[in-house]
């Protein structure tokens, strides 16, 4: 039922594409801002993010690619290793493979750095040691992140994405370490425009 | 008996010396259009340590870096990292390496779609490296303290990579070269104090001293600009 479902929402897209100018390729200029969500794989937590991107397609399949996650909290202030500081800049490359409509599917390869910092307990004094004794300083911690997504062209101006991106990374303080490596997932619209002229032109 | 007809002659060799001379600039041409040279290109980069003096601990760390092609063979990389290990959970090494490394492509294909360009590749850099422990208790000052060392170095590294070309401007790059850093010895133990906690010693010895750790470099690379445009 669910694949059923899936299908009907992606042929009108396919079909509709198939008879239009696309807008995908060399000159493309976007952006996106959305809010993200990230799952951390070595703890239980759920961070949450205000996300937003700039990318300019300099080959009609290759694209750079800068961002910012903006880190809001953690769903799970009790756990010892949740995050206080998060936040995350990043840059990169993303190859889009080929497409016939405006679907355009994309993998990225993006290393960056975040800023984190652990958040301290509510009552220090009595948390397990280490987790007494630390100063909980902040880190700018190196990162390298693999992003698979997929955007949806179908106006001049703007577009649908969704993309999920693991992250890996360590952040080092005063007492041991702590794994970065976490999935987010993301997904809403940006916008999008020309910057270059081309053939058959989109306006 | 075969006659020479000498004007002919004259006429038969300038044709060939216009065909060849024809020859030899369309040849030229097609080496001008083929090489790589001037190509200027931007690229992210994620790099991995190991075998340091603080251990056998895996670093991690990001960077970007410019290459400038001289030549079609020959190409030059400047780069920039920082890097963090952690060393078992005792305490954690940072490393910022700022330098340059020459290329050398040593298949007979450079930077075809689809192919694999291999090339040793070896330079220099610049490095900062600090050191520092977790909270671990002294047993002479009776508390919970915390040490950082650090040092400025030059280094010199050596070893291969290979591009893969996904596009004719882009590739993505894996390298593993071997880093040799000259200059004040930093190193660390681990070591356990009187309460049976295990905590990390680190030495810094003034005199200069030679420390080698494996670099892998991952990236992806773009060509920005052709400063020499060839028509």
């Amino acid at each position: 039922m669910k694949k059923v479902l899936i299908i009907i929402l992606f042929l009108p897209m396919t079909m509709a594409a198939q008879d239009s100018l696309r807008f995908i390729g060399k000159g493309l200029f976007s952006g996106k801002g959305t809010l993200a969500v990230g799952k951390p794989t070595s703890f239980n937590a759920t961070n949450m993010y205000v996300s937003g991107n700039l990318e300019y397609y300099c080959e009609n399949n290759v694209s750079f690619r800068g961002g910012l996650y903006v880190f809001l909290g953690a769903s799970r202030p009790k756990s010892p290793l949740v995050l206080a500081k998060n936040s995350t800049i990043f840059f990169g490359y993303n190859y889009h493979f080929k497409t016939n409509n405006h679907l355009d599917p994309y993998l990225g390869f993006e290393p960056g750095a975040s800023w984190t910092q652990l958040k301290a307990p509510d009552n220090q004094s009595t948390a397990p040691y280490p987790y007494n004794i630390s100063k909980y300083p902040q880190s700018l911690s190196p990162i390298a992140s693999v992003t698979l997504g997929i955007n949806y062209y179908a106006s001049k101006y703007t577009h649908l994405f969704i993309e999920v991106t693991y992250i890996d990374g360590v952040h080092v303080s005063d007492i041991p370490a702590v794994s970065l490596s976490e999935i987010r997932i993301a997904f809403g619209f940006g916008f999008n425009i020309w910057v270059l002229k081309k053939k058959g032109s989109h306006n | 008996m075969l006659k020479i007809n000498t004007a002919q002659m004259i006429k038969t060799l300038l044709f060939l010396l216009l065909l060849i001379s024809g020859t030899v600039y369309c040849q030229v041409t097609k080496d001008t259009l083929n090489t790589h040279k001037g190509e200027l290109s931007f690229g992210a980069r994620t790099t991995g340590s190991l075998f340091s003096s603080s251990g056998n601990y895996f670093g991690f760390g990001a960077g970007g870096q410019l290459r400038y092609r001289v030549d079609n063979r020959l190409n030059t990389e400047w780069f920039g990292d920082w890097m963090t290990t952690n060393i078992g959970g005792l305490g954690q090494r940072y490393d910022a390496h700022i330098g340059e490394s020459m290329i050398l492509y040593i298949g007979r294909e450079v930077n075809r779609k689809n192919t694999l360009t291999p090339y040793a590749m070896g330079g220099f850099c610049g490095d900062y490296t600090k050191t520092s422990t977790n909270l671990y208790y002294d047993n002479v000052q009776k508390s919970y303290v915390r040490e950082s060392k650090d040092r400025w170095s030059f280094a010199t590294q050596l070893g291969l990579g290979t591009h893969y070309n996904i596009t004719e401007k882009m590739d993505i790059s894996f390298s593993c070269q071997y880093m040799i850093h000259f200059g004040s010895d930093i190193d660390s133990q681990i070591e356990t104090n009187s309460q049976g906690e295990k905590y990390l010693q680190i030495n810094k010895v003034n005199e200069t001293a030679l420390e080698g750790h494996l670099l892998l470099t991952l990236s992806a690379n773009f060509v920005i600009v052709d400063l020499i445009r060839h028509k």
